[in-house]
């Protein structure tokens, strides 16, 4: 410890040697030994039960995270398998199994309500 | 009072202790247990593999293209006991083989006798992943990880390109958009949707699979697209490949993953006359009904250039030109035209150069001119390139290019991605104008010339009912010295409506047997096409 230092604790313990006797109070040794003991165990158990929440936390934030990723995992997993099964194969399979067959003659049929100008076009399914 | 001097030191150090106890229990839950309890996901439960899915591809009504999918490898982890490694050995042979499908015989050889950290088997689903995990195995853990899964197999997939198992993404989308669909800061990748519509595609895959059977041709390629936009409706190149299964493909047939559409040049042939014929009218140099002698060859650089047929056809018009696809009426068109403004106008259709579509590995064929290639440009080229020969392009060039006249002389960028989905933000792409090669007035003098040419010699690729402007080409192609004595590139370029362009269909079918020629073999594929296509497109017959 220099020289410096030791002014420096010399000029603290004045201090509160100052504001005791300012105080009327001058407490033995032992009690001021007890008392910083208090103090010390006190910020000990402030600490522990802000590192508890803390770490109660993260672990909430941990099983969370884990959550979130399975529930990714399982719509990543729905949205393969739903399109897996509406693929275009599969909805052929389905429709031939229904009775049905490609169209080979069209028929368009002019609707008075609505003329062939309205009718959808590439243009209109297709807008930018 | 004062205590006892015994009773003090007694007391200070029971208060110590408990202060050090506080710590160590302090340091146990932060730093020990924190450990402990990122291990604990990975007995009992499914492992988490963190939010590093790649963006998922669409197509362009909603329908997914390529997605990332949850599966599971069977990983064993040793311990530093060699006696306990073989009995968590031999239970994993005796309990575990049962749920991975793996004999216990394949099971102990995988691990061998030095009992090294293995992966066994991967590949599983989250099922047998999850029952892997609940049968809490000492030394075996089933690990997650993302597949790259294609939904709808071989469709599309040289559009769509494949992610090896190092998660990279090669050829096509996959790859040109790699940056954007990797995951960034342990946020998903962004999500791509297309242009491409699924049914479109498979229809168009359909009828080219359907032409190359009737046709002998080895491989081919077809697009279609929307003129007014450029969108890329589908793409669709023969043989193809599942992308699930990429690796099935030996690397002696690496070919096979090359998007011919976009990554091999030809020489176009005759379709390429419509740009000959469109710089024509646009100079001024010719009209339609513009009148000249065809003679059954012609000297142009020194070199003779003759007629696919080898007749004169005597005093034709440049509309017969066409319609008979006459190379020494295209090789008088670029003559008189002169190489200065016959190329100008060729650049301005961007032949030669990349269209910069968003796809991986685009080609930009070749294009030789006096002003740049002095050395390897001759007269003859002048004569040869006004009817596709000693130049080259991709399919994707040749259909763009023709699409300029389909959409009144404005050339517009062809391109795949609709837009890129990146969390909330959404980036729609816009139609890219890369030039007016032509004036609106030639565009349509040209497509009027081109139904001509439909109606008069290429029935084969007419619809019923519809204004089809059109013009076929049989190319030779091109070998080390020469040309093929033999096979042929037949293709067809195709427009409907004529007069209001909604879709345009490029067909090429590489060394067809059946017939050389593309209107005997192309032109009815874009034929049959055409008339799957059109009412799904909303394109109705003239009324």
């Amino acid at each position: 410890m220099n020289r410096n230092q030791k002014s420096a604790n010399r000029k603290l313990s004045e201090w509160i040697d100052q504001g005791l006797k300012k105080a009327h109070w001058s407490p033995s040794r032992l009690t001021r030994v007890g008392l910083i003991i208090v103090i010390s165990a006190a910020f000990a158990v402030l600490y522990l039960v802000q590192s508890s929440q803390l770490v109660t936390a993260q672990r909430q934030v941990e099983n969370l995270r884990a959550e979130l990723t399975q529930l990714q995992q399982d719509n990543a997993l729905l949205a393969v398998q739903i399109s897996a099964e509406n693929s275009i194969g599969k909805l052929r399979d389905r429709a031939e199994r229904l009775g049905f067959e490609p169209a080979t003659e069209l028929l368009y049929l002019s609707v008075k309500s609505q003329p062939v100008d309205d009718a959808p076009t590439l243009q209109s399914v297709y807008a930018p | 009072m004062e205590l006892p001097r015994g009773r003090l030191t007694f007391l200070i150090t029971i208060l110590i202790a408990l202060t050090i106890m506080v710590m160590v229990q302090v340091v146990r839950f932060q730093v020990l247990q924190h450990v402990s309890a990122a291990g604990l996901n990975s007995i009992g439960s499914v492992q988490p593999i963190g939010p590093t899915q790649r963006g998922s591809i669409w197509d362009r009504n909603g329908n997914l293209l390529a997605g990332d999918e949850p599966r599971y490898a069977v990983v064993f982890d040793p311990l530093r006991d060699p006696n306990a490694n073989k009995q968590i050995v031999d239970q994993a042979a005796r309990d575990l083989t049962l749920v991975i499908n793996m004999s216990p015989a394949d099971l102990r050889a995988k691990i061998g006798t030095n009992y090294q950290h293995t992966k066994l088997i991967d590949g599983l689903s989250a099922d047998v992943g999850q029952k892997v995990n609940d049968m809490q195995l000492i030394g075996f853990t089933a690990q997650a990880y993302w597949q790259r899964v294609y939904p709808e197999g071989t469709l599309a997939a040289s559009v769509l390109g494949f992610v090896n198992a190092a998660r990279e993404g090669y050829y096509g989308v996959e790859s040109h958009y790699n940056p954007v669909l990797i995951p960034r800061d342990l946020q998903p990748g962004a999500d791509l949707v297309l242009t491409i519509d699924r049914t479109v595609q498979q229809i168009t895959e359909e009828e080219l699979a359907n032409g190359l059977k009737e046709t002998g041709a080895e491989s081919g390629a077809i697009i279609v697209m929307n003129p007014r936009t450029d969108e890329i409706l589908a793409m669709a190149t023969a043989p193809g490949y599942d992308p699930n299964h990429y690796a099935n493909i030996p690397k002696s047939a690496a070919n096979t993953f090359v998007n011919q559409a976009v990554s091999v040049h030809y020489e176009p042939g005759s379709v390429f006359k419509i740009v000959t014929f469109a710089a024509g009218i646009d100079s001024g140099t010719i009209t339609p009904q513009t009148t000249y002698v065809d003679t059954a060859c012609l000297e142009v650089g020194g070199q003779t250039l003759c007629n696919w047929d080898r007749a004169g056809h005597g005093l034709v018009t440049m509309t017969d030109m066409m319609a008979l696809s006459l190379n020494v009426g295209a090789a008088t068109v670029s003559t008189r035209m002169g190489q200065q403004s016959f190329y100008r106008y060729l650049q301005a259709f961007h032949i030669g150069q990349l269209t910069e579509v968003d796809l991986a590995a685009e080609d930009a064929g070749e294009l030789r001119t006096r002003e740049a290639n002095p050395d390897n440009w001759s007269e003859a080229d002048l004569g040869t390139n006004a009817f596709g020969q000693g130049l080259s392009t991709t399919p994707l060039q040749m259909i763009a290019a023709v699409a300029a006249v389909a959409n009144d002389g404005v050339l517009l960028q062809p391109h795949i991605v609709k837009q890129i989905n990146d969390g909330p933000q959404i980036r729609p792409a816009q139609p890219v104008v890369l030039g007016r090669p032509i004036s609106a007035e030639t565009a349509h003098t040209v497509s009027e010339v081109l139904v001509q040419v439909v109606r008069r010699e290429v029935t084969d690729a007419q619809v019923d009912g519809y204004k089809i402007a059109g013009k076929t080409g049989t190319a030779q192609i091109a070998l080390p010295g020469g040309y093929d004595p033999i096979y042929t590139i037949a293709s067809f370029i195709g427009y409907a409506p004529a007069d209001d362009a909604r879709v345009i269909i490029l067909v090429k079918l590489d060394r067809p047997t059946s017939s050389p020629w593309g209107s005997e073999t192309a032109a009815p594929v874009f034929q049959k096409l055409a008339t799957r296509l059109f009412p799904i497109l909303g394109i109705l017959p003239e009324r």
